[in-house]
């Protein structure tokens, strides 16, 4: 996935707090996901102005990690997202 | 001691009213009229009990749900509560204006079902004329008003 694409949540998925599992949620036609705590960030990220380098530089900062380390991984999970209908890029 | 994992979502019959004949109809034989059906508070009532189990899914069903005039009023609430509305609807007594409602309201997805692929069989196994047509219509306001559209078909000897 090209580092400049500006990945977003699909139209019609909703992001959520669900405090009868104390988590944050997808939800869209038919779907929940669950999020993990690296999810909740990634997807705090997608607001369609960030570019997927922004993301993941954005991550790396913020959590002093390399951003070698950082960017195969969130690509990985938005490359994920669009592959299951629920972000565009 | 096992704990059972909450639910993720909730089919809600609102109704055994149907405008369509389909003849492989799991609709019960024997059908309560519009008096005999839950009212409004008790389904408000339903939304509040299933949110607060973990329900995060609300698929509003039938019969056709959009014969109730209060489904606007559930759909709201529902979204109110967290629940992702889907009406699953034969859409033949829906309206751009009713639908505009709907969406409005919160309404996320609408499930429509097919009878057949050309209006002449699909209006037959149905038994209600010009239903094909409008349902195409329909499917269109869904996906114009930003609400996801699923297509539900029965597949079988007289629609292939």
């Amino acid at each position: 996935m090209d580092p400049s694409k500006i990945p977003a949540l699909r139209r019609g998925i909703r992001r959520q707090y669900d405090s009868a599992r104390h988590a944050h949620v997808l939800l869209g036609p038919e779907r929940v996901i669950v999020l993990d705590d690296i999810a909740v960030e990634i997807t705090n990220l997608l607001d369609g102005t960030r570019t997927l380098a922004d993301i993941s530089s954005t991550l790396a900062e913020k959590f002093a990690a390399d951003i070698a380390q950082v960017q195969p991984d969130v690509t990985a999970f938005i490359e994920e997202l669009i592959e299951k209908g629920l972000a565009t890029a | 001691m096992t704990t059972i994992a909450a639910p993720l979502a909730l089919m809600a019959e609102l109704t055994h009213r149907c405008p369509l004949q389909c003849p492989y109809c799991s609709n019960p034989l024997e059908l309560l009229k519009a008096g005999a059906e839950r009212d409004t508070k008790f389904w408000l009532g339903v939304i509040d009990e299933a949110a607060a189990l973990g329900v995060l899914q609300i698929h509003f069903s039938g019969g056709e749900p959009a014969l109730r005039q209060d489904l606007p009023q559930l759909v709201e609430h529902a979204t109110a509560r967290g629940l992702y509305a889907n009406l699953i609807t034969s859409a033949v007594t829906l309206d751009e204006s009713k639908l505009s409602t709907l969406a409005q309201a919160g309404l996320a997805h609408v499930q429509i079902s097919f009878q057949g692929a050309r209006p002449q069989t699909a209006d037959r196994i149905g038994n209600y004329r010009g239903g094909h047509e409008k349902k195409l219509q329909m499917a269109r306001l869904v996906t114009q008003l930003g609400m996801s559209l699923t297509v539900n078909a029965v597949v079988h000897r007289q629609n292939l």
